[in-house]
């Protein structure tokens, strides 16, 4: 029996208004080689333009019905989810990549739970990264009112940052600030006039356990739609401003660290905080192993494997995103599974 | 933790495994209590019946929660 490669999957997800379907229209318009399905789980103000599906084989529009229903959404996506794998197998459908759409006012981690929880979905989709969207213009006034907005840019991998036109230098300055603070992990791209070339959101494999991890300098930004994009520092006069969202990220770095001790840490730390840790991902430079350790996890579902060789400085690096976590005592704990 | 490393596969789906059991019914509780504080969470038999209803098609789906 022939053995089909695992379906990738991105996750759209961004506050009302943020532009997710201006992105996925834009995709539509200048995807030629792909077949894409598009899950989507919500019926906004703007939908996916009829125009461009007319006359087009390559894109699937799946609609789940319950738009705004967060609790409910596991049940029903793995249906959907599971609708589309036998549609696959019996021949009846050709897909090469699924994007899926998330309401504005869904937390995202039912939704990224579901890839990991089902078999079948866990063997036969690949989850390949959560992306979030963000209005420059009002997401410092919705992170203040509304508690999801923090999740989803805490789940993401990548953010996009749109609307930057109506904003000036300082404002952004500030956001990219109070971003850079609940996800240090997430690159930010600014979308020009709400477009990205899909290369910046899709095929990025984030879930994958590879070496790459480090703390966000910067963000990338374009002049035109067509135009490279430019790989910009934050400024170093960085904001004073403090805010208080109960979502921030949370850096553990040392060097060599006791196998035994680091798994011991590493146990009792997803037991006891996995529900508040997002996503979380470490390189571990373990005494007396040549290779680097990476552990990533979402929740309390968490992977680990052995990477690359060390060949420049070993040092050992946690970044996790999570919620109201007892950093002082847990960095003190962190410590003492350094290599004696 | 990491002594008994097998290699699994590269994708956390593959290499994943569950700290605990039912992780399902934490994240609901935990989900519930952030975003209705409010409200009484389902206990663990309810939330179950629930699941399996809205899985295999029975009278109540979970009530709309945000």
């Amino acid at each position: 029996m022939e053995v089909k490669a695992p379906l990738p999957v991105t996750i759209l997800t961004g506050f009302l208004g943020s532009g997710k379907t201006t992105l996925i229209n834009y995709l539509l318009e200048n995807n030629q080689q792909e077949q894409i399905a598009i899950i989507e789980n919500e019926f906004g103000a703007v939908g996916i333009d009829g125009e461009l599906l007319k006359g087009r084989s390559n894109v699937e529009v799946i609609e789940l019905s319950n738009g705004c229903v967060c609790c409910s959404i596991r049940g029903e996506l793995t249906d959907a989810l599971q609708g589309l794998l036998a549609k696959i197998d019996s021949g009846e459908l050709r897909i090469d990549r699924l994007v899926l759409e998330t309401t504005g006012l869904a937390d995202p981690a039912p939704i990224v739970q579901t890839f990991f929880v089902d078999e079948l979905i866990r063997e036969r989709i690949v989850l390949d990264a959560v992306i979030t969207l963000v209005d420059a213009l009002h997401v410092n006034k919705q992170l203040d009112e509304h508690r999801v907005v923090a999740s989803q840019i805490g789940f993401a991998d990548r953010i996009i940052l749109t609307k930057t036109d109506a904003i000036d230098d300082e404002h952004k300055a500030l956001v990219l600030s109070r971003l850079n603070t609940i996800n240090s992990k997430a690159e930010i791209f600014e979308a020009f006039k709400g477009v990205l070339p899909k290369e910046v959101w899709i095929g990025i494999q984030a879930f994958d356990l590879d070496d790459t991890l480090k703390i966000n300098q910067g963000f990338y930004q374009s002049s035109s739609a067509q135009s490279k994009l430019q790989f910009k520092s934050f400024r170093l006069d960085k904001p004073t401003q403090s805010w208080s969202d109960d979502i921030k990220s949370y850096v553990f770095e040392a060097g060599d660290l006791d196998i035994k001790k680091i798994g011991a840490f590493m146990e009792e730390l997803v037991e006891i905080y996995g529900n508040d840790m997002l996503r979380y991902k470490g390189v571990l430079s373990i005494a007396g192993e040549e290779r680097r350790l990476i552990v990533q996890g979402v929740h309390k579902v968490v992977g680990f494997d052995y990477g690359s060789l060390w060949e420049s400085e070993r040092k050992s690096l946690i970044v996790v995103i999570g919620r109201y976590l007892p950093y002082v005592e847990l960095k003190k704990k962190f410590m003492d599974t350094l290599s004696s | 933790m990491f002594e008994n490393l097998v290699k699994a596969g590269k994708y956390l789906g593959q290499a994943a495994r569950m700290m605990v059991g039912v992780p399902d019914y934490d994240s609901y509780v935990q989900h519930f209590r952030l975003t209705h504080p409010e409200e009484t969470p389902m206990s663990y038999e309810e939330f179950y019946v629930n699941r399996l209803e809205a899985r295999y098609g029975g009278k109540n789906g979970m009530s709309s929660c945000c």
